[in-house]
């Protein structure tokens, strides 16, 4: 059973167009359709934060994140962070590196992305927003610490223009 | 891996309503942070997605004659960010900030909360405090209007038709501070969570209406809560503990693993605690 339907989306600001099964999610097309492997699944359900990815700048599970419904969005994923033209890191990715704010891995696309929409809508969060807002990303290394530090890092460079 | 089915986009009430009418096996979706996760787990295989999402009607927020109107497909994140409800209702939006995490926020919507009845709901406990009402539209035009607690019939069961959708969700204007909301979470979503509502006149409380959710199969509206009528806040706060052991007897714990004795304690601390809210936030 088969019932197509084309798409037209914007994926780390380059424009594609791709036919997709209803049931196909955001996360099987980043992965299996557009070899944009950065993004992981891991509990399928919503709950652990590693497939995270922006849709129209709003946080999402792409696990559970039907691709149809992506269409006319623009989506970021972990490899849209960085600029452009030059692949410099973007500031909280640089952040991450300097905190050393992974032990695994796993997470940290997930973690980037969400603090990539908590950073755009609150650009100077306090510590317990920060957080408050990624509660919903777990690391199972539980390397929370130097994770909040790198974000309030980004947060703290992004009102210092020099960095 | 979601199981297949055709999606169809319903691009106002009445198309939703004669796809549903017309396709077999079809379910409503919006958010689909509830449904297609049971997809995914089998416990539900429908062929045809009806996506109400594209229906202009179904969203928004305003305030009415008869309260606040919050359209189905609004999602939590809406709520949370609204300004019109933090300015009437601060409890809804202080509650929507705890739903879950912001990921499904950002998708989930009150009307698929709602109809969805989790028994762990968080809004469904808040709003039926607040004696709300749900409208749903159903074949030929047809729109009513009922209260939530009779919408929410079970776990998973509500008095909606398989060919109605929801359409909005009205809250009647309570006093903003006579309304408060507290849970307690092992999960993402609440284990207990208790809200009270009432009407405070010269120091004497009036309609008093403590509901108590996630416990049970729907929220429980205490009988209790009469206790309370005409007391002045003195004596509320004298009596809360006795309401609150009275709830908590009310109540049928589900979640059997967890046990009973604990899950009735839970209840009857947070509900001495709403009470305590209302009182101590009235003396300052």
């Amino acid at each position: 059973m088969s019932h197509e339907i084309s798409i037209e989306l914007e994926v780390n600001r380059r424009p594609v167009q791709l036919v997709v099964a209803p049931n196909e999610t955001l996360a099987q097309v980043l992965r299996d359709r557009l070899s944009l492997h950065g993004t992981k699944v891991s509990c399928d359900a919503q709950v652990c934060g590693t497939c995270t990815v922006l849709v129209d700048g709003r946080a999402v599970s792409s696990c559970t994140f039907l691709a149809a419904d992506a269409s006319g969005t623009r989506v970021t994923s972990v490899e849209g962070l960085a600029e452009p033209e030059t692949g410099r890191l973007a500031r909280v990715q640089r952040a991450f590196v300097e905190r050393a704010a992974f032990q695994c891995g796993y997470c940290t696309a997930g973690f980037l992305t969400s603090a990539t929409a908590l950073l755009s809508e609150n650009p100077n969060p306090t510590r317990a927003e920060v957080v408050e807002y990624l509660e919903g990303n777990i690391c199972r290394c539980t390397g929370y610490e130097a994770i909040v530090a790198a974000v309030l890092d980004a947060a703290d460079a992004d009102g210092t223009p020099s960095t | 891996m979601i199981p297949d089915f055709e999606l169809h986009r319903a691009g106002d009430v009445e198309e939703a309503i004669s796809l549903l009418s017309s396709l077999e096996d079809a379910a409503c979706y919006a958010g689909g942070t509830e449904l297609l996760q049971v997809m995914k787990m089998g416990f539900a295989t429908p062929g045809h997605l009806v996506d109400l999402k594209p229906i202009t009607e179904l969203g928004g927020i305003q305030r009415t004659d008869s309260g606040l109107q919050i359209g189905a497909t609004v999602t939590h994140r809406e709520i949370e960010r609204s300004p019109l409800i933090a300015e009437q209702l601060p409890a809804l939006v202080a509650l929507e900030h705890q739903v879950a995490n912001v990921r499904i926020r950002n998708v989930g919507t009150l009307g698929g909360n709602l109809c969805f009845a989790e028994p762990h709901s968080d809004p469904a406990a808040l709003l039926v405090a607040c004696n709300a009402t749900v409208t749903l539209a159903g074949t030929d035009g047809a729109r009513r209007t009922i209260p939530l607690d009779d919408f929410l019939l079970d776990a998973f069961t509500t008095d909606r038709e398989e060919t109605e959708i929801m359409t909005a969700v009205t809250i009647p204007l309570v006093d903003r501070r006579a309304l408060v909301y507290r849970r307690y979470a092992m999960t993402e979503r609440p284990t207990v969570s208790a809200a009270f509502q009432v009407t405070i006149e010269d120091d004497r409380l009036s309609s008093p209406r403590i509901v108590v959710g996630a416990v049970g199969p729907t929220p429980t509206v205490c009988r209790a809560s009469g206790i309370l009528d005409d007391l002045t806040m003195d004596e509320a706060r004298e009596a809360a503990g006795d309401v609150a052991s009275a709830c908590s007897r009310e109540v049928e714990p589900m979640d059997v693993e967890i046990g009973d004795a604990y899950l009735r304690n839970l209840v009857a601390v947070h509900v001495a605690r709403t009470i305590a809210d209302v009182v101590e936030r009235r003396e300052t």
